[in-house]
């Protein structure tokens, strides 16, 4: 029976305890309270110094051609600017160089078109100051020659202007400011959350267990659930404080520097009924819920302090991208974004800033979150109660990075996991690219054995993990050989049938694939090349990176589902394709859970060779054409495999399903 | 500290048989403590004696209701464990030689937590806090923060936290570990006094010289089996040694040897 009165105490005293920490009262108050006025109000007030000064200095130019003294009685109107006798080039004592070419009189007097080339240093306010004054006068000059020009010939002036065309912002200046806001507050509101509950997350479940003191609570007559739910309100609270306390200085800064404006008031009026700021706040709630309750349960995974900021910070990070997505110009709440965790938050706030929104859409995203935060601290919750998880105090990560101080052991830390998998990534993503457009298909093989596997194989040998271990080097029995291939065969072909139904709602470009086919040359390589490179390769390496180094840091940690979707996701998002994510993220779970479940490596390597391998053989047309009935012309859609080629898939899916728990439950 | 005392009597710790495996790497079970059974007496000092990673951890832990035993029973002051674990830690009073306070908060507010944890009444604590900081003269620093604090003190209200809700069953994990003299002799101190208040009280330790002069019985614990459980002249005429050091290594070699 869960007692209130138990969790109060525990929240008491942990909030005690977090106010009387410098780091957490420096992030929940300091930070926005200085931070913003120093940012906005002296950042800006010595901008604007910075420019008086620009502006009340005088510039000094020089004309060079022959032509000079022609034209240099045109600046004398500005008193601004003095023509220097020197003739350049631009420094700090001549900020701007006019040149003029040789017949520029000549053309000037002639009625042709006079060329002058203003040279100028974009780097040094005060010499683009001087080519922008240079530019006013010659303007002013350009206006005098052309009125003279036309009433030479007759003509009125409106002869030079056959159309004029002007822009008008329709937007109400309510608007026009809500929209500028809207892109910019959800996202520092998303990260200030964040922040706000990544130091009490950590300090009250990894920095409990390294003091020790997780184990005398636990000695106590108190239930986990009541020690979760007293240590995850005070993250929620602070986590709550430091987005209010953050969004409270970013209004009061702002209204600020409009009343500095003082007439252009009007033209920023911002619109902001109390209506959407009181739903602002009711969306605060649940995404400070959710965000608390997935930092509180990753950082009880960790052994420690430090391990816990290794795993927190990707996920800080992570939560970045959608948050950032209502800063991206065109984004709006949709039906599908409505449901996607955070950045639903951020379209909502962005979007009660410029128009109102359904009802129904501001529930979807209530209620969503809710329930995401409701899935976290349920997870946070089973963590909680494993014995193993909340007791252990090892430390993850050593302190000092010789070689010979790390311990030899048969499995690698999360940490290190997370470590390579993240590294892997930024690897993958930008040495990759520029490798795969550089060198095409040899750069798709050096990616993958270079910048998945090298690095993976070189630091869990630096760390002294047990290789074969690390990388369940298992052979398989017979059996799970023939029960791999079955899968293989199977899921290859489920897989492209659910690509191709994927393809009708959300199609992947054409000029896209054209582009990946040109960039690869995949038309030049033969098809044992292509099966090579595209099959083989990814297999060993993929499966060695994320069904090896990376699974085998977690599986410890995370229960089995966790471990598969987190695995899964991973190798879903390293395709790094939008299109691509949802499908090899479910092939990714299934690899996951044969790797899991057979503590060998090899099956999923066959099942994943067998997968590429086909989808390489349909994709260069190996296969006959028949068979996928790509584009049927009479539907204009396309169609999938057959029934009965999608029976025997299944059927084949199944029985190694079958062979594979059979083997498991009969392994010593 | 007398406000709280209670008559004891019979065995207030009974374990039987318990057991604990954990997962080891690739999913093989990792036996940490295999069948300890055993029993501590109201006023007795029952000291695990083994070397690092024999198990004395766990079992301790198991004891104390903060992990759940494979299998296998134990009672704390009457109440099964296993079946009613809340009431069989409001009987325990658990104390680790790693474990340290928090640093944020003094004395006071720390014992007034845990007190609160214990169901006890505001002014309960208050007075029994009272009470102990007199008898542990800890008057001058109980409003100090206690990352402030010194070795010895902070020793003082480890054992002031311990003994706050009046435990039946001191369970003490290498209490001494790390301490330096005065620390460690404020630690053997409290023991004793335990001890004559009729509290049962089981610790572990590395240290022979304590457990000779403190325990009424010893178990000795090796590899996760309890190797032996018997007085400390029981132990000396089992083997040949003259001493509990060399009894302890016989017994370790043989069981290694065996």
């Amino acid at each position: 029976m869960i007692r209130p009165r138990t969790i109060l105490t525990i929240f008491r005293k942990e909030s005690l305890d977090m106010l009387r920490d410098r780091r957490t009262l420096t992030a929940m108050i300091g930070v926005p309270m200085v931070l913003y006025p120093a940012l906005f109000v002296f950042g800006s007030q010595a901008a604007m110094m910075q420019q008086n000064k620009i502006e009340s200095t005088p510039s000094r130019i020089a004309v060079v051609g022959k032509d000079a003294v022609f034209v240099s009685g045109w600046f004398s109107e500005d008193p601004q600017l003095s023509v220097a006798g020197a003739r350049g080039p631009v420094s700090a004592e001549i900020q701007a160089v006019v040149v003029l070419p040789d017949n520029f009189r000549n053309d000037v007097e002639s009625g042709r078109t006079a060329h002058a080339v203003v040279e100028y240093d974009a780097a040094e306010p005060a010499s683009y100051e001087a080519s922008r004054r240079v530019v006013d006068a010659m303007d002013k000059q350009f206006e005098q020659l052309l009125k003279a020009r036309l009433d030479g010939a007759g003509l009125p002036e409106t002869f030079a202007d056959p159309i004029e065309v002007e822009t008008k912002n329709v937007a109400p200046p309510a608007k026009a400011t809500g929209a500028m806001l809207g892109m910019m507050l959800p996202l520092i509101m998303i990260v200030m959350v964040g922040v706000g509950a990544f130091y009490p997350a950590i300090d009250l479940t990894a920095g409990e267990k390294e003091r020790g003191t997780f184990e005398t609570l636990l000695s106590t007559p108190t239930l986990s659930t009541e020690i979760l739910a007293g240590k995850f309100l005070t993250v929620f609270c602070i986590a709550m404080i430091t987005g209010l306390t953050n969004l409270g200085s970013m209004v009061a800064t702002f209204a600020f520097q409009l009343s500095q404006m003082g007439g252009k008031l009007a033209e920023y009026e911002i619109s902001f009924p109390l209506r959407n700021v009181a739903l602002i706040f009711a969306a605060l709630v649940p995404l400070a819920f959710l965000i608390s309750a997935v930092m509180m349960s990753i950082a009880v995974l960790a052994r420690s302090f430090r391990e816990a900021q290794t795993l927190l910070t990707p996920v800080l990070i992570l939560m970045i991208f959608p948050a950032a997505l209502a800063a991206i110009p065109g984004t709006s709440l949709t039906t599908a974004t409505q449901f996607l965790p955070i950045a639903n938050f951020s379209l909502l706030f962005k979007d009660l800033m410029t128009e109102h929104i359904s009802t129904a859409s501001i529930a979807a995203v209530l209620i969503s979150t809710t329930l995401y935060a409701l899935l976290a601290l349920a997870f946070a919750a089973r963590v909680f109660q494993r014995e193993e998880v909340v007791l252990s105090v090892e430390n993850g990560l050593p302190v000092t990075l010789r070689r010979s101080m790390y311990r030899p052991r048969a499995l690698p830390t999360p940490g290190t996991s997370v470590f390579i998998l993240v590294l892997c990534l930024l690897l993958f993503f930008y040495v990759g690219t520029w490798l795969q457009t550089t060198y095409g298909l040899a750069g798709v093989a050096l990616s993958q054995w270079f910048l998945f596997l090298a690095p993976a194989v070189f630091i869990l040998w630096y760390v002294r993990v047990d290789l074969r271990s690390a990388f369940s080097l298992r052979p398989p029995t017979p059996l799970l050989v023939i029960a791999a291939v079955l899968l293989g065969i199977g899921w290859a072909i489920i897989n492209l049938h659910l690509s191709v139904l994927q393809q009708r709602v959300f199609p992947f470009p054409e000029s896209l694939a054209e582009e990946i086919t040109k960039m690869l040359r995949l038309d030049e390589a033969s098809i044992f090349l292509l099966i090579g490179v595209l099959a083989f390769s990814p297999a060993i390496c993929e499966e060695l990176l994320f069904r090896g180094a990376v699974m085998s840091g977690l599986r410890k940690l995370l229960p089995a589902w966790a471990l598969f979707l987190c695995v899964g996701l991973a190798f879903g998002a390293a395709h790094m394709s939008v299109h691509k994510l949802g499908l090899t993220t479910l092939s990714g779970v299934l690899l996951t859970y044969i790797a899991w479940r057979t503590g060998s490596i090899f099956p999923g390597m066959i099942a994943h060779v067998l997968v590429n391998a086909t989808s390489v053989l349909i994709d260069r047309k190996y296969m006959p054409a028949s068979i996928l009935k790509i584009t049927d012309p009479a539907l204009g859609a396309d169609q999938g495999f057959p029934i009965w080629i999608l029976a025997i898939a299944f059927a084949f899916f199944v029985c190694a399903i079958l062979i594979i728990e059979r083997t498991a439950r009969s392994r010593p | 500290m007398d406000s709280f005392e209670t008559r004891r009597s019979g065995p207030l710790i009974r374990a039987e048989s318990l057991r604990k495996e954990f997962q080891g790497p690739g999913g093989t079970p990792i036996v940490a403590v295999a069948a300890a059974s055993f029993h501590v007496e109201a006023g007795e000092i029952f000291g695990l004696l083994g070397p690092n990673g024999a198990g004395k951890t766990t079992l301790l832990r198991m004891l104390a209701t903060i992990i759940t035993p494979t299998s296998g029973r134990c009672w704390i002051a009457g109440s099964a464990a296993d079946e009613a674990p809340h009431a069989a830690r409001k009987h325990v009073g658990f104390m680790s030689g790693n474990t340290r306070l928090y640093g944020r908060l003094t004395p006071r507010e720390m014992l007034r937590y845990f007190g609160r944890l214990y169901e006890m009444k505001d002014d309960a604590i208050a007075l029994r806090t009272g009470e102990m900081a007199e008898s542990l003269d800890m008057t001058d620093f109980l409003d100090r923060r206690c990352d402030t604090l010194s070795t010895g003190q902070t020793q003082k209200v480890s054992i002031a936290r311990v003994l706050l809700h009046d435990p039946d069953v001191l369970i003490l994990d290498e209490p001494t570990l790390g301490l330096d003299i005065m620390s460690r002799s404020t630690i053997l101190s409290f023991i004793r006094a335990a001890k004559t208040r009729h509290h049962s009280i089981i610790f572990s330790t590395h240290d022979m010289g304590d457990a000779e002069l403190l325990c009424d019985r010893l178990g000795i614990i090796h590899d996760g089996e309890m190797l032996a459980v018997a007085t400390t002249r029981e132990l000396l005429a089992q083997s040949d040694a003259s001493n509990l050091h060399d009894a302890f290594l016989q017994l370790v070699h043989g069981h290694v040897t065996a």
